[in-house]
């Protein structure tokens, strides 16, 4: 049974959403609304499809490297200002790196499993591997992936004092991926996941194998071939998926991210 | 039952403040003594103006030679003069004793593709309190923190000592991560994503935690009382638990099986479980579906049971439309707090020793039953004797994750 990649989306800002769903993220932050913005990018399309199956065959697996950690800094703003039995109750709530998830499981009614989930390095990977092993046994039959970040200026310059490594910075984004298997396909594009090749070793350099995988990707995307052991083969024109919705800047970010991820495509 | 469809349970080891192993921690709640470890925070821990009691370890965690000469390695490859966090200490001392408990070399590991799974919720955020005063001040001199941030990502921490390959991934599912972190890695072994699987929850006692729980009003001023009609809030705790999984082999010697998982959504509220146990009912029935035995297998139930009026009524509901009014149920969390991100696999772990005992321990701090409630919570002082070797451990969560597994212990 094949992974098919339904369709793809990308939000850079928090942008326009139906007025009942923007009421419902009315507490939520920067982060949050980012996800559900590109959620609902990638579920809008497929509404006709996405109502045939039940909300528990609805799975989400929300990927990161660093969560919304900007939400964090509030919260603690809140009880440096006002003491530690002021602080935001809220702000606390929604500091915790599942809160986006839960979000997007309400408002689009997906009771499937729900996972979130960090890593350093090639975050969306793994995310989709684990979709694929969902899909594989049958434990879910739509996925909704997201791999989103906020950007963070006490994280940029931190680093850019670790490694000293100028105008560093990861934008603030959430992408999102719509999987399912090939029985449940449509009549609409889409592109087949025909395989993936991952090995992942951290190899006793934590802070390199990050810095690797922020930095090459960015800033010097003609390598980052040949640092990792990753080849994602689809079986069409992988160019129509990402280019086809976007503007250049949007696209441009888009490529980028998918560089972030870790993706190297492959046009058969 | 399908159990060559099992994943085995070949080593476990926990830490908490109700034992520093399994045995111990067992042990422990078998002996139904009011908890005396849940105490004030101490200054090692941090400064704090709530009085809230909790349940921690001592100021350190990594004491014995042979851990340090284990971490040792990894500490200086990584530049690291000590670790990251406490977090990450009681990772990696849990880490040695599991390596100990399943008799396995690290060099052993490196043969094989090792998927490693960890769940935790105060591990994956950036809580340097004083270097985010000085930031905010307008000072970033040294960038200590961010460097412990960026070096503490649980499972690749794991990767970087044991020198393994494979796949790993940090679960942050709030409360049920150590649950998922188990079910996960179940589902990866049985993909073929990997040979052998690292699994748990590891979370310390964080300040910033600590403040928000009570902040939501759900922290108690004493220790917690799951299901009693007394019940005041709950316990914060810290701990570890780790596991190592493989697929099911009749020559394999196992310490417990995982028959079955399921993680379900309440799709309800960001931070309370449905009122109904909606999610749980159904996480409930698709785990023991995927175990594929009978309802009337379950002998007992390990119950999320924080101790909070919403968890209490919630779970109870769940439990007592698909599992009935007879099933026992226990809660730990009076006698190790609510270790968050570690709790389910502490408690996972903990169903194994019980149900390889037949022996389940009653719930620390429950003496008077919520009469609402109707199920068999047994109450502090009931040791009961289980009825066969098969039982459930749940976990509830903030964002409506509710995740159940099903648990065999060894073949006697």
């Amino acid at each position: 049974m094949s992974t098919i990649l339904l369709k793809t989306a990308i939000a850079t800002n928090t942008g326009h959403l139906p007025i009942k769903i923007a009421k419902m993220l009315r507490r939520a932050d920067e982060y949050t609304n980012l996800c559900v913005v590109a959620a609902y990018e990638v579920l809008n399309e497929y509404n006709d499809i996405i109502s045939t199956y039940s909300a528990e065959d609805k799975t989400i697996i929300l990927s990161t490297k660093f969560g919304p950690i900007e939400t964090n800094f509030r919260y603690l703003d809140t009880i440096f200002d006002f003491g530690e039995s002021q602080g935001s109750p809220i702000l606390f709530s929604h500091s915790v790196h599942n809160t986006a998830s839960g979000y997007i499981s309400r408002i689009f009614n997906f009771k499937g499993p729900i996972y979130s989930i960090s890593s350093y390095t090639y975050p969306l990977i793994k995310a989709l591997l684990t979709a694929i092993a969902l899909l594989k046994q049958n434990l879910a039959k739509l996925i909704l992936i997201i791999n989103a970040e906020i950007e963070s200026d006490l994280l940029n310059k931190g680093i850019y004092k670790l490694i000293n490594y100028q105008n560093f910075s990861i934008p603030s984004y959430a992408i999102a991926w719509l999987l399912t298997n090939q029985n449940n396909s449509t009549d609409k594009p889409t592109l087949e996941l025909a395989n993936i090749n991952f090995k992942e070793q951290t190899d006793n350099r934590l802070l390199q194998t990050l810095f690797d995988d922020i930095i090459i990707k960015y800033h010097q995307k003609t390598k980052y071939s040949k640092l990792y052991n990753l080849d994602i083969e689809f079986t069409k024109d992988i160019e129509r998926l990402f280019n086809s919705k976007f503007n250049n800047i949007e696209f441009e970010i888009n490529s980028n991210i998918i560089q972030i991820t870790g993706y190297i495509y492959k046009n058969n | 039952m399908d159990k060559y469809n099992s994943i085995a349970i070949i080593g476990s080891a926990i830490l908490c403040a109700a034992g520093q192993n399994s045995k111990e921690f067992f042990n422990n709640s078998v002996k139904q003594q009011n908890p005396k470890n849940c105490k004030s925070i101490p200054e090692y821990l941090f400064k704090t103006e709530l009085n809230f009691p909790a349940f921690f370890l001592g100021p350190q965690i990594i004491k014995q030679k042979e851990v340090l000469e284990f971490i040792n390695p990894f500490l200086k490859e990584n530049e690291l003069s000590n670790c990251p966090n406490r977090t990450v200490e009681l990772l990696l001392q849990c880490l040695y004793d599991l390596l100990i408990d399943a008799k396995i070399e690290p060099k052993k590991l490196q043969q094989k593709t090792v998927g490693i799974v960890i769940g935790t919720t105060v591990g994956s955020t950036f809580n340097d309190e004083l270097y985010y005063r000085k930031y905010r001040e307008g000072e970033i001199s040294s960038p200590y923190a961010v460097k412990n941030y960026l070096s503490s990502n649980l499972a690749q921490i794991v990767q970087s000592v044991l020198k393994s390959k494979g796949p790993t991934m940090v679960i942050n599912n709030a409360c049920a991560s150590g649950t998922d972190a188990l079910g996960v890695a179940s589902l990866w072994l049985k993909s073929g994503l990997c040979d052998i699987a690292i699994a748990g929850g590891v979370d310390e006692l964080s300040k910033i935690a600590y403040i928000g729980f009570s902040n939501l009003q759900l922290t108690s001023k004493h220790p917690c009382k799951p299901f009693d009609i007394k019940r005041c809030g709950l316990n914060l705790g810290e701990g570890a638990g780790l596991t190592i999984l493989t697929p099911y082999k009749k020559s394999i010697k196992s310490k417990g099986y995982i028959l079955g998982y399921s993680c379900i959504a309440d799709a309800y509220h960001p931070t309370a479980p449905h009122p109904k146990g909606e999610g749980l009912k159904k996480a409930i029935k698709y785990a023991i579906k995927q175990a594929d035995i009978e309802v009337d297998s379950i002998s007992m139930v390990n119950a999320h049971g924080t101790g909070t009026i919403a968890n209490d009524y919630s779970e109870a509901f769940a439990i007592e439309t698909t599992l009935g009014h007879k099933v026992p149920v226990v809660s730990t969390k009076g006698i190790t707090g609510h270790c968050l991100g570690a709790a389910g696999a502490i408690e996972a772990i903990w169903t194994i020793y019980a149900l390889n005992n037949l022996i389940c321990p009653g719930t620390i701090g429950l003496t008077q039953k919520d009469p609402k409630i109707n199920i068999n919570a047994l109450i502090q002082g009931e040791n009961i004797t289980l009825k066969g070797p098969i039982g459930i451990s749940q976990s509830l969560a903030f964002g409506g994750s509710n995740s159940c597994i099903v648990l065999m212990g060894k073949e006697q």
